[in-house]
């Protein structure tokens, strides 16, 4: 399976980050393909481009705050969960994005 | 029709002393009557310091300034530019003691909702102990019971009295700088209060004795000043009280009663205290000064400071009166006393002492080798005294030498010369404290600002630019040749000496041969008395611009030189640093005085010659980046912070400095803003092993904080402890730094850190940190990074350290690792550091 997503929490200096890490973790380990950009104190990271989003199966937001340029998602499946959830239990979010 | 300024008062505390002193030193040199006003209520003679703050003029407030008379429009300019310029007032940056400083309460105690009576910082540190209360008597109590003679007697006694209380200020404010100069400037303006005075010659005439007529005029001032509503001038109470203390002790007053006695670490709580007072109390036993009515620039509280005990001023009365003994905890560097203070409180308070002692030894170890920069080019730190005390002092202070002592001290307000034996003794004490290290000893120097009664100097125009110094020397030859005697002497007496002496206010090569041959002949003369000794190394100081500007003259008469910036400085801006008006146009950074310096330094090296500086501008922390760059041999500092300093220069690089020196003034750019871009924490590792404690003793996130911020202190990356604690609750307030997996990366950006640098603490007690997952803390990362630094640098450590906390195998290699040097390297490599 093909993932994007995107990570921000409301400070943006360290959850963001974990998140992020957690979920590639989990979905390498899964053998899905993914990539996640950050959304935290240094700006867009990692960002995901037009072709990206568009090969993507499923978008995953793990965010506790409004996200920039969202409209690239638009028409997506996207899953939606909080920072901490992506961070403590990255297997069960990616389970409901397979689902 | 008088001219008349108006003003909307924007001064944050009002219209208080210092701008009031400002006003007055105008308003004294002016031919006009100057009135300042507020506006629809009291008015007061600007020339009354006292009595323009009794106004009460608070923020807001409309005010005016209304002048008449012959020089009515130039006395205007000037005042309505000082009041524009807000009083040349700015922030204090380097936490140094301000009247306005607010009373805090630190974050962490904040949390544990502790109760505390608020005062002013006036002395930093903290202390425990007993509450002692001491009764502080009415001034109008303690003056002696005695009749009165004529009126004439009791005002002569007055005079004689406010003479010495005046040359003591003056003589403490030559000694300091910044806020605490500008503090006793105000006093000294005080003492000549127009109103006070009158006040105290009133009650004289009415037939009071001096002493009492100086007691009952300063409370009478007293109780004005404290009606106002600004409790800022309510302060200046203080300071009419230690006026009168210093007026009555000059009179032989004796304010040394009341003196407890201690039998345990105590606090002394009082209204006021005398340093008489302080000084009869076991000094071991003191734990902390809490006082209501005393100003930050009176002698008990400067006494306090140079005795480390710390100290709260301002307190409200009704702590001062409780009386309730009992356990305290006083923090004088947020200014405020805890009585009672719970187990908790304790344990906080313990961490800084364990910092203190461990940045104690941490900068010492400066001192015991000379100074060095960080490229290991030798730069010596030497020190500036005037006493064999001061020498000893600033030796064990880790100094390299004595760069410069002054011997008019021993000349000045007396009514005949030391004769030459009084003179031995002294020298020999300095060089016996000097301990083998080099003293150069500037020959008196005497004059302009610097008065000896003895020599009965004719009165001149203009002092400054008037026989002063060595010019003095031809005339008062045999009082020389006593003082070059002298040092000889004490040079000779003791094995090992590297005594030096150096001749002031030189400003033609001619002076100089002469002064040299004085020191040879008084050298002759002592050889065939049969005295022995090696000849001195005979050198000058660079105070003149002529001298300065032509060092090449000397170099055939002089062995070395040693720049006397104070007046080199004003006689080049041709502005007197002590006149508010136009001391602002003396800037030793302003590049044609830079370039006057460096030309110096280089003429005298290439006729290899010695040359340092020992003028204020060698002591200003701001400036040791350009002295370095300057290629000076030596700087001598004001104190005993050898060691310190040395510690600041191992973070200077030579090269670098130089660099931006000779870029700077290449470019014609200001120096300024170059050098204070470059800071001096650069290329230090933001992890090192002095930042690594395995076996941390926190059982708390207050206690967790202040012990890393403390390894943070004990290795030199902060001055401002305090600053740096309160700068990570700032940012722990907003949301908690728990990353979970049991570490938490408290951070901050402040000015107090010199470098980015990480503290990095295992506990051995797990803590509540508020984390997401809930699990307690083990492991503590705190990052500081200076404010001027890019913020992405430490975003970037952030992100990256949180990254490799998901993954189990970091979280493990970091558990399992048991050294320091371990530590250091993993979180290196894994941070990427």
């Amino acid at each position: 399976m093909k993932i994007v997503g995107v990570t921000a929490c409301p400070t943006g200096i360290a959850h963001t980050y974990m998140a992020a890490e957690q979920l590639e973790k989990a979905a390498k380990a899964a053998g899905h393909q993914i990539k996640v950009e950050t959304q935290g104190s240094m700006g867009i990271e990692n960002e995901l481009s037009a072709a990206d989003v568009k090969g993507a199966d499923v978008v995953i937001f793990a965010v506790d705050i409004e996200i920039e340029k969202k409209e690239r998602f638009e028409g997506k499946k996207v899953i939606k969960v909080g920072v901490t959830e992506a961070i403590k239990n990255p297997n069960g979010v990616l389970a409901r994005a397979s689902g | 029709m008088p001219t008349t300024l108006k003003f909307a008062c924007d001064l944050r505390h009002g219209l208080h002393a210092r701008p009031a002193s400002l006003i007055a030193q105008i308003a004294e040199k002016s031919k006009s009557r100057v009135l300042v006003r507020k506006t629809g209520a009291d008015e007061a003679d600007a020339r009354s310091v006292l009595s323009v703050i009794a106004l009460d003029i608070q923020p807001g407030n409309p005010w005016e300034i209304s002048i008449e008379g012959a020089d009515e429009g130039a006395v205007a300019r000037q005042l309505e530019s000082l009041v524009h310029s807000h009083f040349g007032e700015t922030a204090d940056a380097d936490g140094e003691f301000v009247e306005d400083a607010p009373a805090r309460v630190p974050a962490a105690l904040k949390r544990m909702g502790v109760e505390v009576v608020s005062g002013t910082p006036a002395s930093r540190g903290a202390g425990r102990g007993k509450l002692v209360f001491v009764r502080a008597r009415a001034l109008t109590e303690r003056v002696p019971d005695r009749s009165t003679e004529s009126v004439e007697a009791e005002q002569a006694r007055l005079k004689r009295a406010l003479e010495a209380a005046g040359e003591d200020i003056e003589t403490r404010m030559r000694r300091a700088s910044g806020t605490a100069a500008d503090l006793l400037a105000a006093h000294r303006i005080m003492l000549d209060d127009s109103q006070l005075l009158a006040l105290i010659e009133q009650k004289i005439a009415g037939g009071m004795t001096a002493e009492r007529a100086v007691a009952h005029a300063a409370e009478a001032f007293g109780e004005k000043l404290r009606a106002a509503a600004s409790p800022l001038i309510r302060e200046r109470a203080a300071d009419v009280r230690d006026l009168a203390v210093q007026i009555l002790s000059a009179m032989g007053v004796e304010f040394a009663e009341d003196a407890p006695t201690l039998t345990e670490g105590s606090i002394l709580v009082s209204e006021s205290m005398t340093p008489g007072q302080l000084l009869k109390v076991d000094a071991t036993k003191i734990a902390g000064l809490v006082l209501g009515e005393v100003g930050l620039t009176s002698h008990v509280i400067i006494l306090a400071r140079s005795m480390g005990v710390p100290a709260i001023v301002g307190v409200p009365n009704s702590f001062v009166r409780s009386g309730k003994a009992g356990p305290a905890l006083l923090d004088g560097t947020f200014g405020f006393v805890a009585a009672d203070p719970s187990a908790a409180v304790i344990r906080l308070y313990d961490f800084d002492v364990r910092a203190r002692a461990e940045r104690k030894d941490f900068l010492a170890s400066f001192g015991l080798t000379s100074g060095r920069t960080r490229d290991g080019v030798p730069f010596e730190i030497g020190a500036n005294a005037s006493s064999a005390a001061d020498v000893e002092r600033a030796i064990a202070g880790g100094a390299d030498g004595i760069g410069l002592f002054r011997t008019e001290f021993l000349y000045l307000g007396r009514a005949h010369a030391p004769t030459e034996d009084e003179l031995v003794r002294v020298f020999s004490a300095v060089v016996k404290h000097a301990a083998g290290k080099p003293v150069i000893f500037r020959t008196f120097d005497i004059g302009a600002d610097k008065p000896a009664p003895f020599l009965h100097l004719a009165g001149e125009e203009n002092p400054f630019l008037g026989a002063r110094g060595a010019r003095l020397y031809k005339k008062h030859a045999t009082l020389l040749r006593t003082q070059l005697r002298s040092i000889v002497r004490a040079a000779g007496a003791i094995p090992g000496a590297k005594v030096r002496v150096m001749a002031p206010m030189i400003t033609n090569a001619e002076e100089m041969k002469w002064f040299r041959e004085q020191v040879r002949a008084v050298e002759k003369n002592l050889a065939n008395g049969g005295f022995r000794a090696e000849p001195l190394r005979v050198g000058m100081m660079l105070e003149t611009p002529a001298a300065a500007a032509n060092v090449r003259a000397f170099v055939e008469h002089a062995d070395f030189f040693s720049l006397g910036t104070n007046d080199l400085s004003q006689y080049w801006f041709a502005s007197d640093r002590g006149n508010a008006a136009v001391a602002p146009i003396v800037d030793e950074m302003d590049a044609s005085f830079l370039e006057l310096i460096r030309k110096a330094v280089s003429d005298a090296k290439s006729a290899g010659k010695w040359i340092g500086m020992c003028g204020e501008m060698a002591s200003s922390a701001e400036y040791l980046p350009v002295l370095v760059a300057l290629g000076l041999d030596e700087i001598s500092i004001a104190g005993a912070t050898g060691a310190d300093v040395k510690y600041r220069l191992s973070r200077v690089d030579s090269g670098a400095v130089r660099g931006a020196l000779d870029e700077a003034l290449r470019e014609g750019a200001s120096v300024r803003e170059r050098f204070a871009s470059m800071r001096s924490g650069v290329g230090l590792a933001p992890i090192a092993d002095e930042l690594i404690r395995l076996d941390c003793e926190a059982t708390n996130k207050e206690e967790a904080i202040r012990e890393m911020v403390g390894l943070l202190s004990s290795a030199g990356r902060t001055d401002l402890p305090w600053e740096l604690e309160e700068a990570v609750w700032a940012r722990e307030e907003t949301y908690s730094t728990g990353l979970g997996f049991g570490f938490a990366v408290p951070h901050c950006r402040s000015r107090a850190v010199e470098a980015v640098s990480i503290a990095v603490g295992r506990l051995k007690k797990e803590v509540e940190w508020g984390s997401n997952d809930g699990v307690p803390v083990r492991h503590v990362l705190l990052l500081a990074v200076p404010e001027d630094v890019d913020a992405k640098a430490h975003l970037q450590v952030l992100a990256r350290l949180a990254r490799k906390l998901v993954h189990e195998e970091f979280r493990g290699a970091v558990e399992k690792c048991g050294t320091v040097d371990g530590l250091r390297e993993l979180l290196k490599g894994e941070l990427g550091l």
